[in-house]
């Protein structure tokens, strides 16, 4: 592609040409530096004393004083703790639940198949606050308010459309001629999906557990309205450092980068299938 | 045939059923308490009162859904038209790509409240750089840009605009790839300047992929809680409440369980119409 447009811009002088590349290199790093400087600022912050954080200047004696400090109260680490097991939890149960629907959607021949697949990606665009109330009031009458029996269950059943069109995606690229293959060769449809499905989905399957994990991490409005004291998870441990009287910026800020290290690892992780994930496989990169 | 059955329904049961007890059972319920009175104490059936009271004598409500329908149309606008010269921008071969687009993706894969936290931040009039810029720049004092009613609303649909603008990038970027470089070097061989090749070539090829990517952010933007209720919690006065943050404080602040369940009626009626449009169209394609 490059070859034909420099023959022919040939012709274009060539200091022209280099204006324009500085001009576009300028234009990049700027959009670069928009969408950047905000998480520096909460980088830089949470490195400085509680004295510089109200000061400008670029240079200042990094500290590791608020992190420490965010650390040892012994809460963060608890609502680290619970998110952790929310999360991992919640993805597990997604995908065990998930997979063997995508499967039927994607290889069975059902009557109405589509119906169902479109009824489910429906439910994703349930606003969660309309659900938050009804959650609230059932989970109180339970006894699973501020369990992580709840948080479990309402997590399942918000990302579980998300992991079925996802994985449906996934399987639908198998060739369909390998499981068939192995029903010749005399393989059970057990067989097929335990020996045969499944490895050749665990790339997608990965990815989509990933991607799961990063929802239920951020998700703040249910672990909000759902937990209290004892299942916090870290979204509300991070907002709750909004104090009535006032906001220790250091410390928040230490803990909101704490709370962003695994997503942001996972996400570069995953950051393939991100665009796919996000529009449910409408569009694949 | 009655063991395929089985099959089917040991497949497609466990996610339906969950799906049902955990998605649907909860908006019956929610449709059920609109018709009461209920808070804690009090029980009882009133009727179409609730809806009545919200639409003809709630002005808050009608702001409510002022505030919503300007928040999605500017946040989504500013989205689409940002993200797709970006995406232009960065579709050409630049040194450190791979870098630079993990660095845009940052802001919508962090937590959600930890963006709106950072953004509490950077709004703050002491602490925040925009507040700094005007002042080291035009030695004027910046407003108190979330408290400030002519401000608060655009800070606040910034944030959103901030986290999602990579999304958009990222879509129109994968689109960008298909559009192939000799169908736009052959039009410019007949003639045809920049603009014409990128209302006449490039707009129509991406039409698919800008329909979706408008979709799904106009979906997920109806949805917003975080950016708003972490800064403002929909102040000053209600100036930026929308009908989830006026949810939210109906149900969990004034424990008025009954108007808050038909104000969610209300939201899902307005998502329903909105999904079955996206349903039609998603078959059409």
């Amino acid at each position: 592609m490059n070859k034909t447009i420099e023959y022919k811009k040939k012709g274009v002088p060539r200091t022209k040409k280099i204006l324009s590349k500085i001009a576009i290199y300028f234009l990049v790093i700027l959009v670069l530096l928009i969408f950047f400087i905000p998480i520096y600022w909460i980088l830089t912050t949470s490195l400085k004393s509680s004295a510089d954080v109200f000061q400008y200047s670029w240079f200042f004696k990094p500290t590791i004083s608020n992190y420490k400090e965010v650390l040892n109260k012994g809460n963060f680490k608890h609502c680290y703790m619970n998110s952790s097991l929310i999360a991992i939890l919640s993805t597990l149960l997604s995908i065990i639940i998930g997979f063997p629907t995508a499967y039927a959607l994607s290889r069975f021949n059902i009557k109405g198949k589509d119906n169902l697949a479109f009824w489910i990606l429906s439910l994703r665009m349930i606003p969660p606050i309309v659900v938050a109330l009804p959650f609230f009031i059932i989970y109180i009458k339970l006894g699973l308010y501020d369990s992580l029996m709840g948080m479990i269950l309402v997590y399942v059943a918000f990302n579980l459309p998300f992991v079925i069109w996802m994985l449906r995606g996934f399987i639908e690229e198998i060739p369909k001629e390998i499981e068939e293959a192995a029903l010749v060769d005399g393989c059970s449809h057990k067989d097929i999906i335990f020996r045969v499905t499944l490895p050749l989905s665990m790339t997608g399957i990965s990815a989509t557990a990933t991607l799961c994990f990063i929802f239920i991490w951020n998700e703040f409005l249910f672990a909000l309205t759902l937990t209290g004291v004892g299942r916090r998870t870290v979204t509300v441990a991070v907002y709750n450092f909004i104090g009535f009287t006032e906001i220790l910026w250091g410390q928040m800020s230490a803990a909101s980068l704490l709370v962003s290290i695994p997503i942001i690892i996972f996400g570069i992780l995953v950051r393939k299938y991100l665009v796919s994930g996000l529009t449910l496989g409408a569009i694949k990169e | 045939m009655r063991g395929r059955r089985k099959e089917i329904g040991l497949f497609l049961g466990p996610a339906v059923i969950y799906l049902i007890l955990f998605t649907i059972y909860p908006t019956i319920y929610t449709w059920y308490i609109s018709f009461r009175n209920y808070s804690f104490g009090e029980n009882f059936f009133v009727g179409l009162n609730n809806y009545r009271l919200l639409i003809f004598s709630d002005k808050v409500f009608l702001v409510s859904l002022y505030n919503t329908f300007f928040y999605v149309v500017l946040a989504v606008t500013v989205e689409f038209v940002l993200g797709l010269a970006i995406a232009m921008l960065f579709n050409q071969d630049l040194k450190g790509k791979n870098t630079a687009l993990i660095l845009l993706m940052l802001p919508m894969i962090i937590p959600p409240v930890v963006s709106a936290l950072t953004f509490l931040m950077m709004y703050d009039p002491t602490l925040g750089l925009p507040s700094h810029l005007l002042k080291v720049l035009f030695s004027t004092q910046g407003p108190c840009w979330l408290t400030d009613p002519r401000w608060a609303k655009l800070a606040v649909i910034s944030i959103d605009v901030w986290q999602w603008t990579p999304f958009m990038v990222l879509i129109f970027l994968a689109g960008l790839q298909y559009i192939s470089p000799t169908i736009v070097e052959a039009a410019k061989v007949d003639g045809a300047n920049t603009l014409q090749n990128f209302f006449y070539i490039t707009l129509p090829l991406l039409k698919k992929i800008i329909i979706i990517a408008i979709i799904f952010r106009t979906m997920d933007a109806f949805k917003a809680f975080e950016s708003i209720f972490v800064t403002t919690r929909g102040g000053p006065g209600y100036n930026t409440q929308t009908m989830n943050i006026y949810n939210y404080l109906i149900s969990f602040n004034y424990l008025k369980f009954g108007k808050a369940a038909a104000l969610s009626i209300i939201i899902l009626f307005m998502i329903i119409l909105f999904a079955t449009y996206l349903a039609r169209f998603l078959r059409s394609e």
